[in-house]
């Protein structure tokens, strides 16, 4: 075969090269690159602009029977994204003016079944003698794969970039929370050794009262912020969960805090759930001591858990109490770590409870909404993914 | 506006208002501030709110120095700063306020800094030896 090949040696051309270009002009060897290595060909014709020869698998890729097409470049200009459709001609012009400038961009095409192919289409001017462009040779390349693979790694880096800086506001807000029951331990102490020094024991006893006090805020805190370590380091496991029980069972955990405080918790019919069972209990257990927790002074809680079946494959859960409410300008900032709505001597707490409800329901597929008049009580709503009919 | 007694005037700082949530701690400051006897009367507020509302009061008796904490529930320490700059008819540039918080977040100190009402920034706890810098900070003050 070599043999027959008429090859033109030329001074700076390998044979090997010369020998290729000849081997092209039989079919097979263009049939291989067409079909391996590119996913559509095209060849217009410039002097009769609307005659555009295409390849059948420029077609196939954007999911159309070729045999439907007729080589009309319409056809694929009505399918290109009209952005990209500008930047192509744009670039047409500038090549047949100018060969040096390369006409190579990466354009969007409408597939049939409505989704995005993002393909590199690159292309070539055929010149006659005078240098004046006649035909036009391009390719397509799909790179919708690649461009997914960028959009993943985009959406990863901006995740991973909010979990930096909630990490730094949890370790600012850390710090600051617990260094303040620190220094408050300091003063006591200094205070303590001056009532030592004057012999005053009355004085030493109401400062070590005090002491006591700040310590076991500062422990409560500690354990609340180990709730939420664990919960933001675990991945949820969801699994069927029955809430009709776990919700009588967080009630008879909390019975003590309950029978103290007269109230009285009314529970609908709840339904089984996908879910974190701990994280789930947490929620409830966290929402309905709240509920408790949030009331005037000499006002006996009340507290309805209710569910409604929304029909979409999702429970509407609600927690609503009668207690003293949340105006709307705190309603977003309630879930923030360490945010604190109510003095100390008001109302204990670490402030981490609702941030931790927060992110236990948007890991079950909905954040914690509130309805709520100051005043006349709350409500927390979320939705968990139903199992089984609840209503 | 009720006239400071002459004994006030004796004092460095004649009235200083403490803003912090921290029962215990105001409790503290007060003994620090006592033994001092640098300050002729210290009024005490558990929330912002409850201090502006003293402040906006039309016969509120004036005040030197405001300690002012960063994290509280309900009106922060900043909610505090921009409504006095911002948002209030009174004046409050003649007084002196200091940050006294234990918030270890350099934004917190940039955002302190950027309010011109604001003189100092103190990390708590408070000691006396604060007491004496903010009554030189009072010396030099122009309003004065």
């Amino acid at each position: 075969m070599g043999a027959q090949l008429k090859t033109i040696p030329t001074a700076n051309k390998h044979y090997l090269e010369a020998e290729l270009e000849e081997l092209i002009k039989g079919n097979q060897v263009w049939q291989f690159l067409r079909e391996g290595s590119l996913d559509g060909i095209w060849y217009w014709d410039l002097e009769n602009p609307s005659h555009e020869w295409m390849s059948p698998e420029l077609w196939r890729l954007f999911g159309i029977d070729p045999a439907t097409k007729a080589h009309d470049p319409a056809e694929w200009q009505d399918i290109i994204h009209p952005e990209d459709l500008a930047t192509a001609f744009d670039n047409f012009e500038k090549h047949c003016a100018n060969p040096e400038h390369p006409y190579d961009q990466i354009v969007r095409y409408r597939h049939a079944d409505g989704s995005t192919i993002w393909v590199r289409c690159r292309g070539l001017a055929i010149r006659d003698e005078e240098g004046k462009p006649i035909r036009m040779l391009g390719a397509h390349n799909d790179i919708t794969a690649i461009k997914a693979a960028e959009e993943y790694a985009r959406e990863k880096k901006a995740d991973a970039e909010q979990a930096t800086e909630d990490l730094q506001t949890f370790a600012y807000s850390t710090s600051h929370d617990l260094k303040s029951p620190a220094n408050t331990i300091r003063m006591i102490l200094q205070e303590m050794r001056r009532a030592l020094k004057h012999g005053d024991l009355d004085d030493l006893e109401s400062l070590l009262t005090k002491a006591e006090a700040t310590n076991d805020s500062m422990r409560r805190m500690v354990d609340d912020l180990l709730d939420y370590t664990r919960l933001i380091g675990a991945g949820s496991e969801h699994a069927e969960v029955d809430l009709d029980g776990l919700v009588a069972a967080v009630i008879k955990d909390m019975a003590g805090d309950i029978h103290a405080t007269g109230a009285e918790v009314s529970v609908g019919k709840l339904g089984v759930v996908l879910g974190t069972e701990w994280q789930l209990r947490h929620l409830f257990q966290n929402l309905l001591s709240n509920a408790i927790k949030f009331q005037p002074m000499d006002h006996t809680p009340q507290v309805a858990i209710r569910a409604t079946d929304l029909k979409n494959g999702r429970l509407h859960v609600e927690v609503a109490d009668n207690g003293i409410g949340i105006a709307e300008a705190d309603r977003q900032r309630i879930f923030d770590l360490f945010s604190k709505l109510h003095r100390p001597s008001s109302f204990k707490g670490s402030g981490i409870g609702l941030a931790l409800c927060n992110r236990i329901a948007t890991a079950h597929g909905s954040g914690i909404e509130i309805q709520s008049e100051p005043g006349h009580g709350a409500a927390f709503r979320f939705s968990l993914t139903t199992l089984r009919d609840g209503s | 506006m009720i006239e400071p007694s002459i004994s006030q005037r004796d004092y460095p700082i004649a009235r200083l208002a403490i803003i912090d949530d921290a029962e215990f701690d105001q409790l503290l400051y007060q003994r620090i501030i006592d033994r001092s006897g640098l300050v002729g009367e210290t009024l005490c507020f558990y929330s912002a709110e409850e201090a502006l509302n003293y402040f906006e009061k039309p016969n509120a008796a004036p005040v030197d120095v405001i300690l002012l904490d960063v994290n509280m529930p309900g009106m922060s320490g900043f909610d505090f700063l921009d409504h006095a700059t911002n948002k209030s008819e009174r004046d409050y540039t003649a007084i002196v306020v200091v940050m006294l918080t234990t918030s270890l977040n350099p934004n917190d100190v940039a955002r302190a800094n950027s309010f011109s009402l604001v003189k100092k920034y103190i990390n708590k706890p408070l000691e006396e030896a604060h007491l004496v810098a903010i009554c030189d900070l009072l010396e030099r003050s122009p309003q004065r």
